[in-house]
């Protein structure tokens, strides 16, 4: 079984997910709190979008995928804020305008066997180079989340209140959005567009279906978030399955596992 | 000593005046009861003292300082009128609430936010498994944690049955009366805040008028506050 720890790219998969893994349901936590989890699917398919231009222009697809990300949620929060759009709206155009481009530039660029890599994610698509980008990454948003988190919470739980308390909103605001768009730039090649979205909402799903707390909320998706993930690298190595899709398929048997212990416990 | 100071106050939403020309004073340690007919500005007041919106005209100062400025080394206890349901959908506890947006917060600080509303025991409970008037004491509680100078609720006793709003006046009343917050209530509950507030401000886009509440709550001033009712809501109090 140790045998799959002789591959370069399985070392780099476990390195990279040890870092994605605790901030995507952090962010998670965070997105449900405002009503947001819809973000991290546009965020996800503008990201589809980077990559197929990568593919197109042959160019580094993790910086033009980070600043892409970057742009466009910082774009939904002006669009939000400013022009008092509803986010739904802001946040399906870009979704839709993601996928359509996409599928255009992968189309010209000849690559359509690239596309499961990806939408599902792979053990192999993160580069060397890419580990270094994707470990910086996780490090700022990782200091972020540390040093921000009471106010994070606050922010999360009414704008007015967290203004009130002294925090200010508007730089929050488009921190968090920043932030946000880099957590899922870096974890889209491990986990892919379709599904980064699982890593960053069902672990904090199943944390709130059995946890008594916040904290212990934030503490259990982290730890399931890790688990799924590491148990994803082995299911995707040994079956073949891409790496998102085991890891998301972890995660929705740890979802039913919880619903079972909780009808068992108030049985 | 002056807290809160309003000079010459315009807001205007969509290019219509939402509040004009307001003049007010508010003394430290005052309990003011703003009232007015709905759309008179009353939370928009709020939000300008607080800092959120920005007066078009005109200049608001919280103890001589701008709100943006104050607030920055001071928090304000504050009350919104709504809060978003999601909270409730999270297990987030009362203690986790009240220490919510404050960088550090004493331990001793939160013990007296909770006691004064005598819901310590309640400090490990999750906030949707309260009743209406228990979650407000969770919110009213985490206004005071900071210990604040000012204190603002927005429509406080809204949803929440007699007992818990008698409750609830008699601990606003402590807040005032021994510890010197001061202390606005925008309340649609005339015949309530009339003996509790010491002073009532009636707002209908401009100040209608301003005193004590035995002064103010007479059918004149309020056949100006309500030009279009019959039945004045004081003849409740």
């Amino acid at each position: 079984m140790l045998e799959i720890f002789e591959f370069n790219i399985i070392k780099r998969a476990f390195l990279v997910v040890s870092f994605i893994a605790p901030l995507s349901p952090i962010f998670g936590i965070f997105l449900l709190f405002r009503k947001y989890a819809f973000f991290a699917d546009t965020l996800a398919h503008v990201g589809f979008l980077a990559l197929a231009l990568s593919l197109f222009f042959k160019i580094n697809s993790l910086v033009l995928l980070i600043l892409l990300s970057i742009g466009v949620s910082i774009s939904v929060e002006q669009l939000r804020t400013k022009d008092r759009l509803p986010a739904e709206g802001s946040l399906s155009f870009f979704l839709y305008s993601g996928v359509a481009l996409s599928v255009v530039f992968i189309t010209f660029s000849g690559s359509t066997g690239s596309i499961i890599n990806i939408l599902f994610g792979s053990l192999s698509t993160v580069t060397k180079e890419d580990v270094y980008l994707i470990l910086s990454g996780a490090f700022v948003c990782g200091v972020f989340i540390l040093k921000y988190y009471k106010k994070l919470i606050s922010f999360c739980i009414d704008e007015e209140l967290a203004h009130a308390s002294g925090i200010n909103v508007a730089v929050i605001k488009m921190l968090f959005a920043t932030t946000v768009a880099l957590s899922i730039s870096i974890s889209i090649k491990t986990m892919g567009a379709l599904l980064i979205g699982s890593l960053m909402i069902i672990p904090p799903l199943i944390a709130m279906h059995i946890c008594r707390s916040l904290k212990n909320t934030v503490i259990v998706s982290i730890i399931i978030s890790l688990l799924s993930s590491y148990s994803g690298i082995f299911l995707s190595f040994y079956s073949g399955i891409p790496l998102g899709a085991s890891i998301s398929t972890i995660l929705v048997v740890f979802f039913v596992i919880s619903f079972i212990i909780k009808a068992f416990k108030f049985k | 000593m002056k807290a809160i100071s309003l000079t010459n106050v315009y807001y205007s939403f969509d290019s219509i005046f939402v509040l004009e020309n307001i003049n007010l004073e508010i003394e430290e340690g005052c309990y003011l009861g703003i009232i007015g007919p709905n759309g008179a500005g009353k939370t928009t007041l709020l939000r300008l003292i607080l800092g959120i919106i920005k007066p078009h005209r005109g200049q608001v100062l919280i103890y001589g300082q701008n709100p943006e400025d104050y607030i920055k080394s001071e928090p304000i206890g504050y009350l919104p009128q709504r809060i978003s349901q999601t909270i409730y959908e999270f297990p987030v506890t009362v203690e986790e609430l009240v220490k919510s947006g404050y960088e550090k917060i004493k331990k001793e600080n939160l013990d007296w936010a909770l006691d004064v509303f005598k819901i310590s025991h309640l400090r490990k409970k999750i906030l949707r498994e309260l009743s209406g008037g228990e979650r407000q004491k969770a919110f009213l509680a985490r206004a005071i944690a900071s210990q604040p100078r000012i204190l603002l609720l927005d429509e406080p006793t809204t949803g929440i049955d007699p007992y818990s709003m008698e409750e609830l006046l008699k601990m606003l009343e402590i807040l005032n009366r021994d510890f010197g917050i001061t202390i606005l209530v925008v309340t649609h509950d005339i015949g309530t805040f009339a003996h509790e507030a010491r002073c009532i401000l009636c707002l209908n886009r401009r100040v209608v008028c301003l005193g004590e509440p035995q002064k103010i709550l007479k059918d004149e001033y309020m056949a100006m506050l309500y030009p279009e009712s019959t039945v004045f809501p004081h003849k409740n109090a």
